[in-house]
């Protein structure tokens, strides 16, 4: 399992994928909190970095699936699955190898974010920022992470073309995490299913765990879709 | 279980676990309220006042 995570991060860093995405991720980032008007968090005035989180979620459901979208897709292109099926390795471990090193590179993503915090409570008037709400965002931020990366990396086990992977990926990414409760506000569930139908998508557990509330409740969800979607994707190899 | 989980149907076992894991989760949880003036925590002074209160209360949330 290290040996293929550790051969899936070279190929990473070898190439461009891995620094151009986190390089365009902290980019993104920095130009629309510190640089572009109107989203400014210095003309905003508080002392917050809630428009960091509600933004990174958007930047993750396209950079996750590029980062992802070969990983298995090109094995079965190029036939190398070929080899990877027949060496002593079981199914979970491919998964799980290939599934940690797109988080790693997910990690690395996020880390220089903690400047942002070390500017924002540099800067703030009143002695600081919230530390346990923002110790809760990144929690939030990287569970989220960690459940686009499942998809991803499913989507990626469905064909063996790259494109489709991506588009389809980045398609179950923005359902999961926008479209439930997009849904919920329909006019048909106003009053009886809306807040059950809300609480399927990952934004409202998201929500939940950014506020800086940590509940087992939205811990055991997003660990539960990571495994469903793990599981489907080990079920798919099985298949090849 | 082996079988079971080969069998055509696997996801939707899985997907039916799922569900009665996260239903479990929601009866039995718990939570930890990391921000610094516990915002998110009813305090002990209003958990006083409603153990002591038997009228209809009104709650506006905002």
């Amino acid at each position: 399992m290290i040996s293929i995570a550790r051969k899936e991060l070279q190929h990473f860093f070898s190439s461009l994928t891995g620094y151009i995405s986190i390089v365009l991720f902290l980019v993104v980032n920095a130009l629309y909190l510190f640089i572009l008007k109107d989203s400014n968090i210095f003309d905003f005035g508080y002392a917050t970095l809630i428009s960091f989180f509600g933004l990174a979620p958007w930047v993750f459901i396209f950079l996750i699936p590029a980062l992802s979208m070969r990983s298995f897709a090109d094995e079965f292109k190029s036939g190398t699955f070929e080899t990877l099926k027949t060496g002593p390795l079981t199914k979970w471990q491919i998964v799980l190898g290939k599934y940690f090193a797109i988080i790693t590179v997910i990690i690395i993503a996020i880390l220089p974010t903690f400047l942002y915090v070390i500017t924002i409570h540099a800067l703030s008037s009143t002695g600081g920022i919230d530390g346990g709400a923002i110790t809760g965002s990144y929690i939030g931020l990287f569970l989220l992470a960690s459940v686009f990366a499942a998809i991803s990396v499913w989507c990626s086990s469905l064909t063996s073309n790259a494109v489709i992977a991506f588009l389809s990926s980045a398609f179950f990414c923005v359902i999961l995490y926008f479209g439930f409760g997009a849904i919920s506000k329909l006019p048909v569930f106003t009053g009886n299913a809306d807040y059950y139908i809300e609480m399927l998508g990952i934004d409202f557990h998201y929500q939940s765990i950014s506020r800086g509330v940590i509940d087992t409740r939205d811990i055991i969800y997003f660990i539960s879709v990571i495994f469903l979607f793990l599981f489907a994707t080990q079920k798919n190899l099985n298949k090849k | 279980m082996r079988s079971s989980l080969n069998k055509k149907w696997w996801w939707l076992i899985i997907i039916v676990a799922m569900v009665l894991i996260n239903y479990f989760a929601s009866v039995f949880h718990q939570r930890i309220d990391l921000t610094n003036e516990k915002r998110f925590t009813i305090s002990t002074p209003v958990k006083k006042i409603l153990k002591n209160f038997d009228k209809k209360l009104k709650i506006i949330i905002f």
